[in-house]
């Protein structure tokens, strides 16, 4: 298979209060009473996984026949995301070259007036899947 | 934690420790981030892939680390994080964050935080680097 590249974007997203209060609790440790009220870095992490972006995965991974496996996950943010702020993101899918079975998601967010506020990128290697157990 | 008068090479945080993380919080965290990966939340999916079980997401392990990493001193930024993932999580294991300063540049105001994820049973499964900006003040090589 030869993944190829993909540009998506640029995607303009408004950051809501609830949906960073329902992320955080998604990424809560138990016990744990971390709660600041900023955005949890990890949070564009919602956006890697944007409709267009899923279709790009699901033509790299055969529709199926293969599942993406996170090997490696970067980020480096210029400035801190806001609540309420509305920010561009634009994600590319790259293949590895020399390397078939590895692909790349890159993204980068930028205020709408074109400052870069935070890159990110992801190496996922495939997997085959095995044909379903018989029982 | 309160924060240091000054962060040093060497410098070490509290370990954190997670788990055990179960297919629950699996579930809530590939809801809520729309990885719809199958192998995080399909067992026989996972097997279907190798896998003995199914793995806990990088992405949610990266938002612990950034969470270990941030506990080490709420004056600091965490403003950058770079992981690699050696080998799976499964669900239902508990994970233990380490981590310790590595680099300190005082005068530029920037450390550099080397984490590390082990399973309860003392597996390495990921390392990483966390980029920290420091109050002015606070750094010492």
């Amino acid at each position: 298979m030869s993944p190829s590249n993909v540009r998506i974007g640029p995607i303009e997203a408004r950051i809501e209060a609830e949906e960073v209060a329902a992320y955080a609790r998604a990424t809560a440790i138990p016990g744990l009473d971390e709660a600041s009220g900023e955005v949890p870095a990890t949070f564009p992490a919602v956006w890697l996984w944007h409709p267009a972006a899923r279709a790009a995965v699901a033509d790299i991974t055969l529709d199926g026949r293969h599942v993406p496996v996170l090997t490696a996950q970067r980020f480096e943010y210029r400035a801190k995301l806001r609540i309420g702020a509305t920010y561009r993101f634009e994600i590319e899918s790259l293949a590895e070259p020399g390397s078939p079975d590895s692909f790349q998601i890159a993204a980068h967010v930028s205020t709408p007036d074109g400052e870069r506020v935070a890159e990110f990128s992801a190496t996922y290697r495939l997997f085959a899947l095995a044909a379903d157990e018989a029982a | 934690m309160s924060a240091s008068p000054a962060i040093a090479v060497g410098a070490t945080i509290e370990p954190l420790s997670v788990g055990p993380i179960s297919p629950a919080q699996i579930a809530a965290f590939a809801d809520r981030s729309g990885d719809n990966n199958p192998i995080h939340v399909d067992e026989a999916a996972a097997r279907r892939a190798g896998l003995a079980a199914s793995p806990v997401p990088g992405m949610q392990i990266v938002a612990w680390l950034h969470a270990a990493a941030a506990r080490f001193d709420r004056a600091i930024d965490v403003t950058g994080l770079s992981t690699r993932f050696l080998a799976p999580v499964a669900a239902g294991e508990t994970i233990v964050i380490s981590g310790r300063i590595v680099q300190v540049d005082a005068a530029g105001g920037r450390a550099v935080m080397r984490l590390f994820v082990k399973t309860a049973a003392g597996v390495l499964t990921s390392i990483a680097e966390a980029s920290l900006a420091l109050p002015p003040g606070q750094g010492r090589a």
